[in-house]
C-alpha cells in the first residue's frame, strides 16, 4: 500500500556524525533550531530509533549491542520526557493510574506500598493529592508537565532526557518546571540532556552547551563560555537574537535567518550560506570546498568549535 | 440600549465585557472575563499580558464574535469606530439570554441561541476579517492545508477588497507577501502550508490577516510555539508594519519581553480581570514604585543575564491559575501575593480592591496602591 508513496529514495542525514559524552550528575544543553535534529538525537540514545551506525555507550554498555530484554532493563536507568504534554499522557486514564502504571513497569508492590510510592512522588514534584483523581485534560499544562515529570521519576531513572519541557508552558510556569528539575537533580543525582530551543534556560541549568546545525554539533563547551564568548559564528547569532529588555537592535542581516533545507545539501560546511564571517573574509575556498568540511576541534581547555575561522 | 458617545480616535471601546459560561457540571457560571474595561486608540498596541487561563483570547474572541458555544453569555458594550461612524458590537445580543435566579442560585438559563446567532452575524457581517482581523495562535493549524498560501491570500482579498479579478487578487498576494519579507514572494504563492517553516507560515497568516487593511488587528500569541530565533524576527516584522501602515494592534501574550517589545499600553489580566492597565512607559518606568504584585511577579519569573550568570533559583510565581467558578470574596491574587503585608492582609482577604487610578491614565486594583 506504501510502495506508491516510495517512489523516491532519499537519505536524510538528521543527525551526523555527532559525539559527546556526559558525567553522572551533569546537565548537558543542546541547542539549535527546529529541524537540526536535537529530538533525533534523544531519541537515538533511548534507542528509540534505531541509529545507522555509530555507539551509545552507557555505564560502560554499549546499547546498540543490547538484545531487546537486557536494552528494557537499562531502560529504567534512561527516561525521556516528552515535548508534547498532552500526546504524552493518555487522556483515558486518570493520574492515579498513570502514576501506578509507570511504577508498577520496574515494581511490584502491594496496595498500600503502591499508595505510599505514589504519594511519595506527588511529594517530589509538588502536585496536590486531589489531582489523583483527574484527568489529563482537567489539568494546566504546568501540572500536565509535572504529571509527566512524576512518571518520568517513577522508574528511578540516572538519567533523564528533557525534550523542551518548557515550551508550551507560559513563562511563570516555565520558571517552576525549571526549579523543580534543578530540585529533583540535587535530590536524586540525576544526569540530564537538555533539548531546548530557549537560549536561556540552557544557559541556566547546564553544565555544558552543544550547539547543533543541520545535524551536526558546531560547538560544545562550557556554558558560560558559549553564551558570553561564542566561537562559532552560528553560536555567535543565535545568542545575538536574544533582546534585552526589548531595547537592543540586532545587526545580525536578513539572509543570516533562511530556513535550511536538509534535502539540499551544502556543500563544505554546512553553515557558510548563511555565515557572517564567510562573507566578511570575502567568501574564501576552504568555507565551500566539498573536500574540506569543518571538523569539532578543540581549541581550549574542554571547548570544542567545528569552523575554519572561529571568532577569537 | 443608550448610546454613548465614543472618543473619535479611539479604535475599539470595550466597557465593562463579561463572557460568562455555564457548567452544567459544576451548576455554576465560568467567568472567563469578569468586568473588562480598556480602549484601544489609532496607531496604537494594546498589549494583554497574563497566564493561560485568565481569560486574555476570550476577550479577544468575545470582540470578534466568535464565541458561539452553547451557554456562552456575553454582555457589556464594544464599540467600534470606523470611517467615522461608532457601532457597539454587542447591541441587542443580551436580550437573547435570560437568566433566572433565586436567592443566588441559578434557576433557569434560556438562551435563543439561533436568534442570538442570526444578531451576531449580522453585527459581524463587513467586520470579521475584514474591519478586524486576527492572526492566530497556531500559524500551521489556521491554514488551509489543501490550497496554497497564493490562493488563501487572495481568496481574503477577493472577499474583503475591491479587487473582483482572481489575477489582480493574486498579484496583491504576492505583493503581500513581500511586504511581511517573504524571499522570492512570486515562487512562493505557489507553495502549500506544510512547505514553509512555522515562522513563513506566520509570516502568511499576517499578510492574509493585513490585506485587507484592517483598522483593527487582533495578534493572539503571535510568537508562541515559535523558536527564540524566529520570534525577534516576527516582533521585529509586526514592529516594522506597524510603523508603515499605522497598524492599531491588540496583542494579546504570556511573554512579557514581547510586550515590553511592541505595546504602548499595557492591560495585565488575572483571573478574568484587568488588575493593572496603563501606558508602557508609566508601568514599565523603573522610577515609579507603585506596580501591582501580579505584574511584578510576572517580570520577575523572566530570568535576568545576572540570575543567569550566577545560575540562580528561577523566582516562579508558586501556585497555579485560580479557576474562574469559585466565587472569591478577597482578591483574586491573594493566594500567590507575595507582597500582601499585615496592613491590608485582612483587607484584601475580605473584599476585592476597586480599580482605582494611580497614575495619569494608570489604573490598578490593589490596596497596597492605596496611601
Amino acid at each position: 500500500m506504501f510502495s506508491a508513496l516510495k517512489k523516491e529514495k532519499r537519505i536524510i542525514p538528521a543527525v551526523d556524525d555527532i559525539s559527546f559524552y556526559l558525567k553522572e550528575k551533569e546537565t548537558l544543553g543542546l541547542v539549535g533550531e527546529s529541524g537540526c535534529g536535537k529530538t533525533t538525537v534523544g531519541k537515538l540514545i533511548l534507542r528509540l530509533i534505531a541509529p545507522t551506525d555509530g555507539k551509545i555507550v552507557f555505564n560502560g554498555v554499549d546499547l546498540l549491542n543490547l538484545r531487546k530484554s537486557e536494552l528494557r532493563k537499562v531502560r529504567s536507568q534512561m527516561q525521556m520526557i516528552f515535548q508534547d504534554l498532552d500526546a504524552a499522557l493518555n487522556p483515558r486514564m486518570k493520574v492515579r493510574d498513570i502514576l501506578k502504571e509507570a511504577i508498577s513497569v520496574y515494581e511490584e508492590l502491594d496496595y498500600y506500598g503502591m499508595n505510599k510510592r505514589i504519594s511519595e512522588l506527588l511529594n517530589q514534584v509538588n502536585l496536590k493529592k486531589s489531582k489523583l483523581s483527574n484527568y489529563p485534560d482537567e489539568l494546566s499544562g504546568g501540572e500536565k508537565r509535572r504529571v509527566g515529570i512524576a512518571r518520568v521519576i517513577a522508574v528511578k531513572p540516572k538519567f533523564i532526557i528533557a525534550d523542551e519541557p518548557t515550551s508550551a508552558l507560559d513563562v511563570s510556569i516555565q520558571a517552576q518546571v525549571i526549579n523543580l528539575l534543578r530540585d529533583l537533580q540535587e535530590e536524586l543525582g540525576l544526569s540530564y540532556l537538555f533539548i531546548s530551543h530557549d537560549l536561556r534556560l540552557v544557559e541556566l541549568i547546564s553544565n555544558k552547551v552543544a550547539v547543533m546545525y543541520m545535524g551536526r554539533i558546531v560547538e560544545m563547551g562550557l556554558s558560560g563560555r558559549i553564551a558570553h564568548k561564542p566561537m562559532h559564528p552560528y553560536t555567535n547569532v543565535l545568542w545575538s537574537s536574544l533582546t534585552e529588555g526589548g531595547e537592543k537592535t540586532i545587526s545580525v542581516s536578513r539572509l543570516s535567518w533562511q530556513a535550511f533545507d536538509f534535502e539540499r545539501p551544502v556543500t563544505g560546511c554546512r553553515f557558510h550560506p548563511r555565515c557572517e564571517v564567510f562573507k566578511a573574509r570575502g567568501n574564501p575556498k576552504e568555507c565551500a570546498d566539498p573536500q574540506n568540511e569543518p571538523k569539532l576541534t578543540e581549541t581550549g581547555t574542554s571547548h570544542y568549535v567545528a569552523c575554519h575561522f572561529p571568532i577569537l | 440600549m443608550e448610546k454613548k458617545k465614543v472618543v473619535i480616535n479611539e479604535v475599539l471601546k470595550v466597557e465593562d465585557l463579561r463572557t460568562y459560561f455555564y457548567s452544567y457540571a459544576k451548576e455554576a457560571f465560568i467567568r472567563s472575563v469578569d468586568s473588562v474595561s480598556f480602549s484601544i486608540r489609532k496607531g496604537e498596541v494594546l498589549g494583554i499580558v497574563g497566564e493561560s487561563g485568565c481569560g486574555k483570547s476570550i476577550t479577544a474572541q468575545s470582540v470578534l464574535g466568535l464565541i458561539t458555544d452553547g451557554p456562552g453569555i456575553i454582555s457589556g458594550n464594544i464599540f467600534l469606530t470606523h470611517n467615522g461612524k461608532t457601532i457597539n458590537l454587542l447591541e441587542g445580543l443580551p436580550d437573547y439570554v435570560s437568566v433566572k435566579t433565586k436567592r443566588k442560585a441559578i434557576l433557569e438559563i434560556a438562551k435563543d441561541v439561533t436568534g442570538w446567532l442570526k444578531r451576531s452575524e449580522i453585527l459581524m457581517k463587513g467586520i470579521r476579517g475584514k474591519v478586524i482581523s486576527m492572526i492566530f495562535q497556531n500559524p500551521k493549524s489556521a491554514l488551509n492545508p489543501f490550497i496554497t498560501v497564493g490562493e488563501q491570500i487572495a481568496e481574503s482579498i477577493l472577499l474583503h477588497s475591491s479587487i473582483s479579478a482572481k489575477k489582480e487578487a493574486i498579484d496583491a498576494a504576492a505583493k503581500w507577501l513581500e511586504r511581511v519579507q517573504i524571499d522570492s514572494p512570486s515562487m512562493r504563492l505557489y507553495d502549500y502550508p506544510f512547505g514553509l517553516s512555522g515562522g513563513m507560515c506566520q509570516r502568511v497568516m499576517i499578510a492574509m490577516a493585513l490585506s485587507s487593511e484592517p483598522a483593527l488587528l487582533i495578534a493572539d500569541e503571535p510568537t508562541t510555539g515559535l523558536d527564540v530565533t524566529i520570534q525577534t524576527k516576527i516582533i521585529e516584522l509586526l514592529k516594522q508594519l506597524k510603523e508603515e501602515l499605522n497598524l492599531t494592534i491588540l496583542l494579546i501574550t504570556h511573554d512579557m519581553s514581547v510586550i515590553m517589545q511592541l505595546a504602548d499600553r499595557i492591560a495585565v489580566m488575572y483571573g478574568g480581570r484587568i488588575v493593572e492597565y496603563g501606558l508602557k512607559r508609566e508601568i514599565m518606568d523603573s522610577s515609579s514604585f507603585i506596580r501591582h504584585p501580579y505584574t511584578i511577579a510576572l517580570l520577575n519569573s523572566q530570568p535576568t543575564v545576572e540570575e543567569i550568570k550566577m545560575k540562580e533559583r528561577l523566582r516562579a510565581i508558586k501556585g497555579d491559575v485560580p479557576d474562574t467558578i469559585t466565587l472569591y470574596r478577597g482578591c483574586r491574587f491573594y493566594e500567590r501575593c507575595d507582597l500582601k503585608n499585615d496592613r491590608v492582609k485582612k483587607k484584601c482577604k475580605e473584599a476585592e480592591p476597586e480599580m482605582i487610578e494611580i497614575g495619569v491614565g494608570h489604573y490598578m486594583r490593589c490596596y497596597l496602591a492605596e496611601g
